[in-house]
């Protein structure tokens, strides 16, 4: 059965069970992804997929149902399903179907390049990648892994106040992960990069990124622990934004699950922090032209000069606070119901490079990578407390790899304690991104 | 149901192009989910999975593909595309279906489609007041219930043809302690291979409470100080350690890729005497067992390490083969969408024979941790790091006060050795584990035991 037709089996049907307003969101997905090990071939994998959600609502109360079965059957379980959770559902917790925003943005999710860009080219790509990775440095003792995926989803949203809107994206990736040794020590070091269009994946700059933060790794040990100034280079601090970013979705906030509830207007951050989230970059990895609602995308400051000038909101969150959604109500695929997520969200570059970031740091230490983030940092009180690899700083200069330190902190005092940001902006493939920092109050426990 | 014909079809158009052996998984699984928070429902979510995966073994190469549109045209399309990555090996043909169904160890009686979702609400609903009315610095209570029933059919190219019913269900609760701006959290997440019924016989408002008890004690904790000590640590969750730190290098993936620690250590001693291991996908009803693996094994009881002595790696066929070792039955995939590796199941440190009076009152000055938090691990280099959500200072043999923000910090085949006690009877808890073939529920444990000393992440 297609989708059409199904939706307008389920659509009948709804309208029988009596639920007043529904909605139908289907996504397709297209997969392909190779992996290459010592020259060969190692995993290779292809896909099609999809599957259809179901919200209806029925008294003020919303019900969900999701299939992957697109059959007869599976529309009736679906009402069936639909109408149970709705009645166990609070009505606070009513959701909206949306008539439509007044206008979408043109924003490019998609080209048609990626149709041209062959499996064996990306199997010559993720070769490439792995050679490359090798020739590096002879300390490189393995590539674990060396991928090219890439990916094209189509998504559907048709409810019963007459919106009807879809959109395709696509991406291509390269992945690569290294083991560096230089006999005794081993070290790790990856690298993930994504486009729109598959030239602008360059296997040696990847490969280079990659095995240069395993090989400068290479004899780390740990330091003396301290507390005071560190700097988090852009990818960790990146991975610590991340982690946190749910602090900014009025949803949470307003189950007291933020800390960053009833701040809006407040000082949260130093002057030196900007944040945004820009929906509508042009190739950004989280670039797309409306949520999952329906709702039209747009670029916000969610923090400026360190004032927070708004969380983010869904229909639900916004109408609870008696205000619109600012376009960020997002499931994570049709099995989900609609949450939020942030999209481009990220840091504002300062004006320094990360050389004299080093320099301004003076004595300290230079964290490049934060593991256990998701155990190890929680993100409702903003404490943290991570295994960490970096460099030490002596005298404003890099000497020497360290490890096995743990870096402490709460990110709610760590955001006031940002003292400068620098100019080396980069993303991480969902969409956040951040420069090089330096903070203060940090606590560094070592041996 | 898929038909015979087009499964042997799809099986024979790999075989055709070259391959040593391909497989057909199909799934269909239906889950139910309702959280509470406050009392009130968050969410209340119910679906169908359904699809195919497609797994082709040409030499050292593994091909998946997967599709949810079964039918004939799509899924002969999907072979012959998915075969064109075979590169000609040596023609074969498939072997004759052989039925090889299993006896279900776990029988669930309430499948998830006709679970009262009223009688659901209640439960979690009586959870959430017991916990907020436990201390009034309780102020956020989530109560959630899972359950699905997966059905699993297998056939390969051997002629193998089987099938397996998995029903979960899974409680869990999270609660908040709200004190001067800061918050702390309790959380337990009990689950089995049963249907509602497991829910229905359990003292959730108990567990609820202990929760909340939890979250308030840490609120009122100070920090813990970081530094190199003693550490206990206690059964039930503290097998995550295990499970983390070693439990991930002995999976035949890394060990056959040559990036675990553990590699080329069978018949050695790898950790302290004090130390069996064993990973058992048959414990009855257990969450993290399974009658037969995903690629249709009967599941085993695995013994890891036995008094230090590293025995055997988590197998399957392919990774087995490439280590000659038979399969153990570890073969897993959260669904039809991933190739399977093999994984853990349940999977524990077996109770020593020291007492738990002996092992506290050993310390002079370290740390207890009553509860462990998550963690995460590099099997490569070993190094692993975990956080504790419940800890207390062990002084002068006693058990102090509590201690907040505690986390742990080592290298996995370094602390195994550094096993200095290990008390009686092992207990087991359940958790999701992430890795290459995705998401999939285990249960971690352990008895009591001391780490001679570890680094401890703290803030005083």
């Amino acid at each position: 059965m297609d989708i059409g037709r199904f939706r307008d089996i389920l659509f009948e049907k709804a309208e029988k069970a009596g639920f007043e307003e529904y909605e139908m969101y289907a996504g397709i997905n297209r997969s392909f992804s190779v992996n290459i090990f010592r020259g060969e071939i190692e995993k290779y994998r292809k896909s099609s997929s999809g599957g259809v959600s179901f919200r209806g609502i029925k008294n003020g109360r919303t019900g969900y149902f999701y299939t992957e079965d697109i059959s007869e059957e599976a529309a009736d379980m679906a009402i069936r399903q639909a109408l149970e959770n709705a009645a166990v559902m609070s009505s606070e917790e009513r959701e909206e179907i949306y008539a439509g925003s007044k206008s979408y943005p043109e924003i490019k999710t998609y080209d048609s390049g990626l149709e041209g860009f062959s499996d064996e080219e990306k199997i010559k790509l993720a070769k490439k990648l792995e050679k490359e990775a090798y020739a590096y440095s002879d300390k490189i003792e393995l590539v674990t892994g060396s991928t090219v995926a890439s990916g094209e989803g189509e998504v559907f949203i048709c409810n019963s106040k007459g919106l009807d809107l879809n959109y395709r994206s696509g991406i291509v990736m390269a992945i690569v992960s290294v083991l560096a040794s230089d006999g005794g020590n081993k070290k790790t070091g990856g690298e993930i990069k994504g486009s729109l269009y598959p030239s602008e994946l360059d296997p040696h700059k990847i490969a280079e990124k990659a095995c240069k933060e395993a090989v400068e790794q290479l004899g780390a040990s740990s330091m003396k622990g301290y507390k005071g100034k560190v700097i988090f280079k852009n990818e960790a601090f990146t991975d610590l934004i991340q982690t946190f970013s749910s602090s900014f979705y009025a949803e949470l906030a307003q189950k007291g699950l933020s800390l960053l509830k009833d701040k809006e207007g407040s000082i949260i951050a130093s002057e030196a922090v900007t944040i945004v989230d820009e929906p509508l970059i042009e190739n950004g990895y989280a670039s797309v032209p409306f949520d999952s609602e329906g709702v039209a995308s747009y670029n916000k400051t969610v923090v400026e000069k360190g004032v927070l000038k708004t969380l983010l909101y869904n229909l639900k969150s916004a109408r609870k606070a008696g205000r619109s959604s600012t376009g960020n109500g997002f499931k994570a695929s049709y099995k989900g119901s609609v949450s939020t997520s942030s999209t481009n969200f990220y840091l504002r570059k300062g004006e320094v490079s990360f050389e004299e970031l080093v320099e301004m740091l003076g004595n300290g230490v230079v964290i490049t990578e934060l593991g256990g983030l998701h155990a190890g940092a929680n993100a409702v009180t903003g404490d943290f407390s991570l295994l960490c690899h970096g460099f030490v700083v002596e005298n404003g200069k890099i000497t020497r790899p360290v490890e096995q330190i743990i870096c402490a902190g709460n990110f709610f005092s760590l955001l006031k304690d940002i003292k400068t940001v620098a100019s080396d902006l980069e993303f991480s493939i969902s969409g956040t991104g951040s420069p090089s920092v330096l903070a203060d109050n940090i606590s560094v426990s070592g041996e | 149901m898929t038909d015979k014909k087009i499964i042997t079809e799809i099986l024979e158009i790999p075989l055709e192009a070259g391959a040593d052996f391909s497989e057909v998984f199909i799934e269909h699984r239906n889950n139910v989910s309702v959280s509470l928070l406050n009392g009130r429902t968050q969410s209340a979510a119910s679906g169908i999975d359904s699809g195919l995966g497609l797994r082709i073994i040409n030499g050292d190469m593994v091909i998946y593909s997967y599709t949810n549109d079964l039918s004939e045209k799509s899924l002969i399309r999907l072979a012959k595309e998915t075969a064109q990555a075979v590169s000609f090996n040596e023609k074969s043909h498939i072997k004759p279906f052989v039925n090889r169904d299993i006896e279900n160890r776990h029988k669930a009686l309430i499948l998830p489609f006709g679970i009262s979702k009223t009688a659901v609400y209640d439960k979690l609903k009586s959870g959430c007041n017991a916990a907020l009315g436990y201390d009034k610095s309780i102020t956020e209570v989530t109560a959630g219930f899972a359950s699905y029933e997966q059905d699993v059919f297998i056939y390969n190219s051997e002629g193998l043809e089987t099938r397996d019913k998995r029903v979960r269900t899974r409680l869990t609760v999270n609660a908040a302690a709200d004190g001067g701006g800061e918050k702390q959290t309790g959380y337990f997440g009990p689950g089995a291979m049963k249907g509602f019924e497991f829910a229905e016989d359990f003292d959730f408002d108990s567990l609820c409470r202990r929760a909340a008890e939890s979250a308030v004690k840490m609120l009122r904790a100070g920090y813990a100080p970081g530094g190199r000590f003693p550490v206990v640590i206690d059964g039930g969750f503290g097998g995550v350690l295990f499970h983390e730190a070693c439990g991930h290098g002995l999976e035949a993936v890394a060990v056959a890729k040559d990036t675990s620690v553990f590699a080329g250590k069978l018949g050695k001693m790898i950790a302290s005497p004090k130390v069996t291991a064993i990973d058992d996908g048959t414990i009855p009803f257990s969450w993290g067992s399974l009658n037969i693996d995903d690629e249709g094994e009967k599941t085993s009881r695995n013994v890891l390490i036995e008094k230090g002595v590293l025995k055997n790696y988590m197998t399957d066929r392919f990774y087995g083969k490439k280590l000659g070792l038979k399969s153990t039955g570890a073969c897993r995939r959260q669904s039809y969408m991933l190739a399977p590796v093999p994984r853990m199941t349940n999977t524990y440190i077996a109770g020593g024979s020291d007492s738990r009076d002996d092992i506290i009152s050993s310390v002079d000055f370290g740390i207890y941790c009553k509860n462990m938090g998550g963690g995460s691990v590099s099997p490569a280099t070993g190094e692993f790091n975990f956080a504790v959500n419940e800890a207390y200072i062990i002084r002068n043999g006693r058990i102090a006060e509590p201690v907040r923000g505690a986390s742990l910090i080592g290298r996995g085949d370094e602390i195994i050795k550094n096993i200095e006690m290990v008390s009686p009877g092992e207990s087991l808890a359940c958790g999701m584990c992430g890795a290459s073939s995705g998401s999939i529920p285990v249960c971690v444990g352990q008895p009591m035991i001391k780490v001679s000393e570890m680094t401890v992440g703290g803030k005083a």
